[in-house]
């Protein structure tokens, strides 16, 4: 025969997926809008960052020099895939100011100043149409191409008095070498190592932040729907342990919590990889070593404790609501809770991140260490500082917390402290409460 | 001597903030009768049932079914009753099928005790192929129905009725009572309900127990209890017990 905890296991999985109060509002309708607006500001950022790489638009140029350099500019203009059209007066220009890139004017003596070696300048107007995202990026093309054309003048005259332009452009410069706890790494640029952690020490635990909120939530409704939909009387005078009742509803509400999370995870994977992707200029070889230093230099172990802390915190988020939700009569005011945990919990992990963990004693470490969610932001910053007992119990102090708390829920949930209690006093005349102490 | 299904000795409760539901109810149910518990409203009719389904702990005194305390050993009484709630519901998002297996799944020894309890609650609850449908599609009568029939199904040494014909209508009302007469008879199950309904408890009871502010006041067979008060009907006993007007 199926045993008590699958019975009820299945039951739950049944009820989630089929009860559109949890399933479309919880999990479906959350996902598929994260997603979307993901996907619009992935889309459109990509189409506005590609739209103002591509070379090209249309200039419309005021020219009151008229000399050679004026000239050579404008072809090389043109020669750039920019169409360049000609107005007398930057008064005529603004009127035809459409769809136009800018305005660009060169001053009489612009070409004059230039062969006497003096900086030329160039007028930019740019009319600003809208915020969007789209029309500010085309505003800096401008610039890009001006820029350009500075650097090659400025390597053909270096090149004419017999000088290296790196040399005159930088005569001064340096290579950058990072130290984390006492690994060195040479010849690295620093976002290539703070990348990987503040992927670790913050995208993770906000990540799992926003798992336990999900978890909350789905505990929290898993037990206000038994009283909901009055069968807890019912479910507890049949025989079945109350254990194998609170691990079969923590299970599925950590199952669909965990594939919700996921959905969430991969939606913002893909967003920052589209992201990164436009920017990137590191090889993914000088990466590697970059992370297998990292890995090195906070400790093998760091990414285990995570992931350890990661559950722990997950299931004291799930004990935690589940206890709140058995002193409330509906779905309703299960959700209120379950906002009561996230609140503080998502707060603790932010307060996490302001604090410098690393100036403190050894001792005062540990204790930090301790503190529930919030130390899920200072595995990382313990394994630098090679304060591995405290990294444990960053690791596991939430599971000890998880369990103390899911033991008093099952405890509770075999006496009548689940009816009599209540968190929200409410008049209903329906309500079990009322009839229990009235009756 | 018959067994004593039921041994309820100086049974009291004090809820939370000290209002006192029960104030040493004492009374006992034979193997096989079914036993009323009628009274007003806050009499502790609910609180009694509930305190032997093990849901809610008594503050003094004993409550015995089968010689199993319900405070100390509620794992083993929980093995010999069902209990139906009077404002019981079901899982609305499953169909009367699931949720009947569900139940059986708790109480049936091997897959083919399970199949015969729920072949057996189908047809008590006379739901034909509705029984496949979810149960948010039920009428209350139907909902009811299905009620008794999880309770009734798994063959409980001891089925603990709270109002089983609560809010139903007449039809409906009749063919509850009907399934448990016939049910009980035909299996020889003890049955303890409550009810506030004088013609049902007439109809469906061998002994009645009148709880008036949390004692039994009066205890017997219907035809006893008029006699005794020389009173036409249970109504009658019932109002002269509690003070009620004179009919």
């Amino acid at each position: 025969m199926r045993s008590a905890f699958l019975t009820i296991f299945i039951k739950e999985m049944k009820s989630i997926i089929r009860d559109p109060k949890i399933l479309i509002t919880m999990i479906i309708v959350p996902v598929v809008l994260t997603g979307l607006m993901y996907g619009i500001m992935g889309a459109m950022t990509t189409q506005a960052v590609k739209q103002a790489m591509k070379p090209g638009g249309e200039i419309l140029l005021v020219d009151l020099d008229h000399g050679y350099w004026a000239e050579n500019f404008i072809n090389y203009l043109t020669s750039h895939k920019y169409t360049v059209t000609r107005y007398n007066d930057i008064d005529s220009a603004i009127k035809n100011y459409d769809n136009a890139l800018c305005i660009l004017v060169i001053p009489k003596g612009f070409s004059e100043n230039l062969t006497r070696g003096y900086t030329a300048y160039l007028q930019v107007y740019y009319k600003i149409r809208g915020i969007s995202f789209t029309s500010m990026m085309m505003g800096y093309k401008v610039y890009g191409i001006i820029r350009q054309y500075s650097d090659m003048l400025s390597k053909q005259i270096l090149e004419k008095a017999g000088l290296s332009p790196e040399y005159v452009s930088s005569p001064v410069n340096s290579t950058s070498n990072i130290v984390i706890g006492n690994i060195i790494i040479k010849n690295i640029e620093p976002s290539q190592v703070t990348g990987p952690l503040l992927m670790l020490g913050l995208f993770v635990p906000l990540i799992i932040g926003l798992l336990a909120g999900f978890v909350a939530q789905l505990s929290a409704t898993s037990i206000a729907v038994e009283k909901e939909q009055k069968m807890l009387e019912t479910l507890l005078t049949l025989p079945l342990s109350r254990f194998s009742l609170i691990a079969a509803k923590v299970t599925a509400a950590f199952i669909v919590s965990l594939i919700g999370g996921g959905a969430y995870f991969a939606i913002m994977a893909w967003y920052f990889s589209q992201m990164s992707s436009l920017g990137a200029t590191n090889s993914s070889a000088s990466s590697s070593i970059a992370l297998s230093a990292l890995v090195k230099a906070v400790g093998v172990q760091t990414p285990a404790v995570l992931v350890i802390a990661g559950f722990g915190t997950l299931f004291l988020a799930l004990g935690v609501a589940l206890l709140l939700a058995m002193f409330v009569d509906d779905v309703r005011s299960a959700q209120i809770i379950s906002g009561y945990i996230i609140a503080p919990l998502m707060l603790s992990i932010f307060i996490g991140l302001f604090l410098d963990i690393t100036s403190m004693s050894p001792i005062q470490q540990t204790a930090i260490a301790a503190i529930p969610f919030a130390n899920l932001v200072f595995i990382l910053s313990l394994g630098l500082a090679g304060n591995y007992t405290a990294q444990l119990v960053a690791g596991f102090s939430s599971w000890a917390y998880a369990i103390i708390v899911l033991y008093i829920a099952s405890r509770i949930i075999g006496t009548e402290k689940i009816f009599t209690m209540k968190l929200f006093k409410r008049k209903r005349r329906t309500s079990l409460g009322f009839h229990l102490l009235t009756r | 001597m018959p067994t004593q299904v039921v041994e309820v000795n100086d049974l009291h409760k004090v809820y939370p903030g000290g209002k006192e539901a029960l104030k040493g109810l004492s009374f006992t149910v034979e193997e096989g009768e079914i036993y009323g518990l009628i009274g007003p409203n806050g009499a502790g009719k609910t609180t009694t049932l509930r305190i032997l389904a093990t849901i809610l702990e008594p503050t003094s005194g004993t409550a015995r079914i089968y010689g199993y305390d319900v405070k100390s050993e509620p794992e083993k009484v929980r093995r010999l009753i069902a209990y139906l709630p009077e404002e019981a519901g079901a899982y609305k998002y499953l169909s009367g099928l699931e949720f009947l297996d569900f139940i059986a799944s708790f109480y049936a020894e091997d897959e083919q005790e399970k199949r015969r309890m729920i072949q057996e609650a189908w047809k008590i609850s006379g739901l034909g192929m509705r029984i496949k449908d979810k149960i948010k599609t039920y009428s209350k009568g139907m909902l009811r129905r299905l009620l008794i029939a999880k309770t009734l199904m798994v063959h409980p040494k001891l089925a603990i009725l709270d109002e089983p014909t609560s809010g139903l209508d007449v039809i409906n009302s009749t063919r509850v009572r009907r399934i448990i007469k016939k049910y009980t008879r035909e299996y020889g199950v003890t049955v303890l309900l409550s009810s506030h309904n004088m013609l049902e408890v007439e109809y469906l009871c061998d002994r009645v127990g009148i709880i008036h502010e949390g004692r039994i006041v009066a205890e017997g067979s219907p035809a006893e209890l008029k006699s005794m008060y020389g009173a036409e009907n249970l109504e009658e006993v019932f109002a002269k017990i509690v003070g009620g007007e004179e009919i």
